[in-house]
């Protein structure tokens, strides 16, 4: 059995648009158009894609805080719209690493408080606090009796994800649960989240918009944009789902230049363009790299850009996604 | 259930009270000062209009007592619906609301559970508002008398939980929410009778008071303080307002869940 079932999921958002101090326009934003996708024991999946993608509507909807306009969602084979309830005592969840908390309250206090909610009581909970807070890392850090309000992101982010682990669900929705931490804390989540997957065999939903960690830390990968999952596999998968994709690489002087509209309005082409050390990185997803490169050099050189490295190399998990992000 | 899960439910929501009053010297201090503030603005403006002899003419008590009572009841009975409406408006405000909303626990009881350790601590506080003036007015035996008004106050409190439940709910479901509770706030302090005898309100507004349980019970505080004993009809009002508080109880269900509802119906906000 699937721990998580998802059958065309839509769902649509009906927002006020101001156009001026009394008038307003109504906009229908359509959220998700009709995504469908499992996940399985034991395996941790990404949902992967840009700010306003479709996944933190998702993951409120498989934990029952969204209803969708249409479609079927089955938690642990529960069916999640009619048995809400039956639904959240299966569920870990995550939402946002910077809040959520009470600020008067300490960390273990919270996690007191969360846990009774979640019907554990006396001496097993005081126990699962404590391994909770051992785990995460959290009595170290010296969270467990310092007042939430003066956590830094990185304890509220062990403190977030201890919560989705209190009553031990056999699934857990985590929600770009490393955004903005630092690597130690990011790595620590990162770690523990595979390992409960894989050693403890929980079904993991994890979005995320980080494509190295999706890399590092995901089974499988649902790519979405749009509302829509545009692609779906292992990352290995992915890549080779676009096997005439290569990526040119080209670190280029000087620095003052706007090499994005220079070779859009000579070549048609549409760099990814970044400062790095040293020069100006532009970077290419191509099908034909050895005419590109032809004619960026035939571009660049005689303009006296210095070409300091060149490279040609197989597409990474970002390249991919913004090959199916821009519909191939 | 269990009335073991309902007590440890209980005693969270103690220490969250607690560390929210305890850790904030300032709130503290409110709670404290309170009852004395109000009862000195409402003698403060009533000397104005008329007299203490005129009050005490009129009302049968000294108007010192009749506020210092009335402003303790206030923050007690107040407890449940205070408690609610803005406890689930701040974990709202504070990203907490969609881990308590997902929780197993009935929301029903937990917003049951969220008045009382507001209400115990209240309940305290009337040895340090009440005794005091109490004992000044009316010597040794103002200690029993502040007593016995501490013990009514706790039982009109708990008859008013369940009306407190609906007035909170609808306070979360309307769009204005706080706007709401300034509007619905001092509603109930007129239709309680607290600051304004019932029988001197216009006759609709004392008509609707009759729905109110915390009217009744007040009333019955009302008359404690003034002859000092019980009458048959003191315990009838407060069988009326026992009844009424389970009669509100099924709609305090459907009205949290109303709110439930609305909640995930809009989408829990991160």
């Amino acid at each position: 059995m699937d721990a998580i079932v998802v059958r065309d999921l839509v769902k649509r958002y009906i927002t006020k648009k101001r156009l001026g101090l009394l008038k307003s326009k109504v906009e229908v934003v359509e959220a998700l158009k009709g995504i469908s996708f499992s996940v399985r024991y034991g395996e941790v999946v990404g949902l992967l894609g840009p700010n306003g993608a479709g996944k933190t509507t998702t993951i409120k909807i498989i934990a029952t805080l969204l209803i969708p306009d249409r479609g079927e969602v089955y938690v642990n084979g529960i069916d999640a719209l009619k048995n809400p309830r039956e639904v959240r005592r299966n569920l870990g969840l995550m939402l946002t690493v910077e809040k959520g908390f009470y600020g008067r309250l300490t960390g273990r206090e919270n996690l007191t408080y969360f846990g009774t909610l979640y019907g554990l009581t006396g001496q097993a909970l005081k126990e699962r606090v404590e391994y909770l807070m051992k785990l995460l890392e959290l009595d170290k850090l010296g969270a467990a009796d310092k007042l939430y309000e003066e956590f830094s992101l990185g304890m509220k982010a062990r403190l977030a994800f201890a919560r989705s682990l209190l009553h031990d669900p056999p699934i857990l929705l985590l929600d770009e649960p490393t955004l903005g931490l630092d690597p130690i804390s990011a790595r620590k989540i990162r770690e523990i989240v595979k390992s409960l997957a894989h050693e403890q065999g929980k079904a993991i939903l994890y979005t995320t918009h980080n494509m190295f960690e999706a890399e590092i830390v995901c089974d499988r990968i649902l790519l979405i944009n749009k509302g829509m999952i545009v692609a779906e596999g292992t990352p290995e998968e992915l890549k080779s789902k676009i096997p005439k994709l290569k990526v040119i690489r080209l670190l280029v002087k000087p620095n003052n230049i706007n090499y994005e509209k220079l070779m859009d309005r000579e070549l048609g082409l549409k760099p990814q363009v970044r400062n790095v050390g040293g020069g100006v990185e532009l970077r290419l997803s191509v099908t034909k790299p050895e005419e590109v490169l032809n004619e960026v050099l035939k571009l660049l050189v005689p303009k006296g850009i210095e070409v300091i490295r060149l490279s040609i190399e197989e597409p990474s998990l970002e390249d991919v996604f913004i090959y199916f992000a821009k519909g191939k | 259930m269990r009335f073991s899960e309902f007590i440890e439910l209980v005693k969270v929501e103690y220490m969250m009270v607690a560390a929210e009053i305890l850790r904030r010297k300032a709130a503290l201090f409110t709670i404290v000062a309170w009852p004395y503030v109000l009862m000195l603005f409402v003698v403060i403006i009533g000397s104005i209009m008329g007299g203490f002899t005129y009050f005490q003419q009129n009302v049968g008590v000294n108007p010192l007592l009749f506020f210092i009572t009335g402003s303790y009841l206030l923050m007690t009975s107040l407890a449940f619906f205070d408690e609610i409406a803005s406890r689930f408006l701040y974990d709202e405000f504070i990203g907490t609301l969609p881990y308590v909303i997902i929780s197993p626990t009935s929301k029903v009881v937990l917003a049951l559970t969220m008045g009382i350790p507001r209400l115990i601590i209240n309940v305290l506080m009337g040895l340090t508002s009440l005794i005091p003036i109490y004992v000044y007015l009316r010597g040794p035996q103002g200690v029993l008398d502040a007593f016995v008004v501490i013990l009514l106050s706790i039982f009109s409190a708990l008859t008013f939980a369940t009306l407190a439940v609906i007035f909170a709910s609808i306070v979360l479901i309307s769009g204005g929410k706080w706007r709401a509770m300034n509007i619905l706030r001092p509603l109930m302090l007129l239709l309680s009778g607290v600051m304004y005898p019932r029988y001197l309100l216009p006759l609709i507004t004392k008509l609707i008071t009759g729905f109110v349980p915390l009217a009744h019970s007040v009333e019955v505080i009302q008359l404690f303080i003034r002859y000092n004993t019980f009458s048959e009809y003191m315990f009838m009002l407060m069988g009326i307002a026992t009844a009424l508080a389970i009669i509100y109880l099924p709609i305090s269900m459907k009205g949290l869940r109303a709110w439930e509802l609305k909640y995930i119906k809009e989408g829990a906000k991160t």
